[in-house]
């Protein structure tokens, strides 16, 4: 697959190194704005093909190579400009656009202007603090595509599980598993114990209407 | 009489404010209501509704002032039919608009076949439909096309696998499926996976061969295509690709 991933920061680091893990064999193209970062990403990824381009020349670079292209991801250090590249990338028919954020609060106008995986680093942080912290409900992954849902629920009272054992009852095509309270990890309903965690992963219509179920 | 006249005027004005209230109260409801299908369609939606209840205001005036109701409403429906026969394809578009929006069978960049033309959505306008083919040529469609043709979506998976015919002059075949194999290997990069040799054979003194690539972009077809020609043609082997 030919990606080209416009960036040298953290975010384009950490991209460059998944992508080579996910297709080895796939031809990377990196843009860097500044010559010496440039030098030094040719180095450190010795496996793509580093460029170095002012902020104006890539635009020109996507429209001519929009062709040929598989994926285009945004991962500059500044929303506007990785929201120009989408921008340029999808009025030229690139398949895949991915934008990398810097500020979450950025996500509704990548949103509205159509780029459809947008990737929020930040949003683990109250993920894993809800986790950490034990609150009741926590959603904690939501698939990018396939509207696929992973959720946590904490088991608070018996009403509540009593409530959860009928609504899992019902749903074949949820899977679960239960983490006691003393951190044993089951995966019968009949196990569900006061304090412990129950994470039901499924689609992301049928987890809401649970959660909406239980009262959640 | 006069007392008669005035009351009617009276209640024609009240019918007449009513119905512009009505007409906001329903415009900004259906603004909001729709606003989930995009603005634009909303914002349309709502006009026209907002327009059709005025002009069921204006029809209950005319029958309170006692006008001749009935000459009003053959001209207003004249006219109707008139623009709607006139303006069938235009009328045909923005009710295909109104399936796009609410059926969403694609989005933007999905990679769509619908009646003869194949390509990826390029954008998704009120009257067509921007469509670039795997040849780069831009296609507009319009809306009203997807009211007669079904809509094959083929952007559920990542890849695609397409297939390319090769023909050499008659050669070996066991030379012949090396160089494919090797040819194929110098593709690899460009692929979303393992490409593969489908079957090989003779056939009227020449030598058929079909290949699968797995791509991701299918406008890269073309530039796929040539980069196999050249590797053959640096193996000393002609081919055609199909």
């Amino acid at each position: 697959m030919r990606v080209l991933l416009i960036g040298g920061g953290h975010s384009a680091y950490f991209a460059a190194n998944a992508i080579k893990d996910i297709d080895p064999t796939g031809k990377l193209i990196i843009i860097e704005f500044t010559s010496e970062k440039a030098e030094v990403l040719s180095k450190t990824f010795p496996f793509a093909e580093v460029l170095h381009q002012e902020i104006d020349e890539v635009e020109s670079y996507i429209k001519t190579n929009a062709s040929i292209l598989d994926a285009l991801i945004a991962a500059t250090e500044s929303d506007s400009l990785n929201l120009r590249y989408c921008k340029v990338g999808r009025e030229n028919a690139i398949p895949l656009i991915i934008a990398i954020l810097n500020n979450p609060l950025n996500y509704e106008i990548f949103a509205k202007e159509g780029i459809r995986y947008i990737i929020n680093p930040y949003s683990f942080i109250p993920v894993e603090l809800s986790e950490i912290l034990g609150s009741a409900t926590n959603i904690i992954y939501k698939l990018p595509a396939g509207g696929v849902m992973l959720a946590s629920i904490k088991i608070e009272s018996e009403e509540h599980m009593h409530k959860l054992r009928k609504e899992l009852d019902k749903s074949n095509d949820i899977s679960m598993i239960f983490v006691s309270r003393s951190g044993e990890i089951k995966n019968s309903l009949s196990d569900l114990d006061l304090g412990g965690r129950l994470y039901l992963l499924g689609s992301e219509k049928k987890i809401k209407n649970i959660l909406k179920m239980v009262g959640e | 009489m006069i007392n008669d006249f005035i009351l009617r005027i009276l209640i024609a004005a009240s019918v007449l404010v009513f119905t512009y209230f009505i007409s906001k109260y329903a415009r900004v409801s259906l603004e909001r209501a729709f606003s989930k299908f995009g603005v634009e369609f909303a914002r349309k939606i709502s006009e026209f509704v907002r327009y059709f209840i005025i002009f069921l205001g204006v029809a209950a005036v005319v029958s309170i002032l006692s006008l001749d109701v009935m000459a009003i409403s053959i001209i207003i429906a004249s006219v109707a039919i008139f623009l709607l026969i006139s303006m069938r394809d235009i009328v045909l578009n923005l009710a295909a608009e109104l399936y796009l929006a609410i059926r969403r069978p694609f989005k933007e960049n999905d990679w769509i076949k619908v009646g003869e033309i194949e390509g990826t959505v390029k954008s998704i306008g009120s009257m067509d439909t921007e469509i670039i083919t795997y040849d780069g040529e831009l296609v507009i469609v319009p809306n009203s096309y997807f009211l007669r043709y079904p809509v094959i979506n083929k952007s559920q998976s990542l890849a695609r696998y397409v297939e390319l015919k090769l023909t050499f002059q008659k050669g070996n075949l066991d030379d012949l499926e090396s160089a494919i194999n090797d040819v194929l290997e110098e593709i690899k990069s460009e692929l979303f996976g393992e490409p593969e040799l489908l079957s090989i054979s003779e056939k009227d003194n020449r030598v058929e061969a079909f290949i699968s690539l797995p791509v991701v972009n299918v406008r890269k077809l073309r530039w796929l295509a040539a980069r196999i020609a050249k590797g053959f043609l640096a193996r000393g082997i002609e081919v055609e690709v199909e």
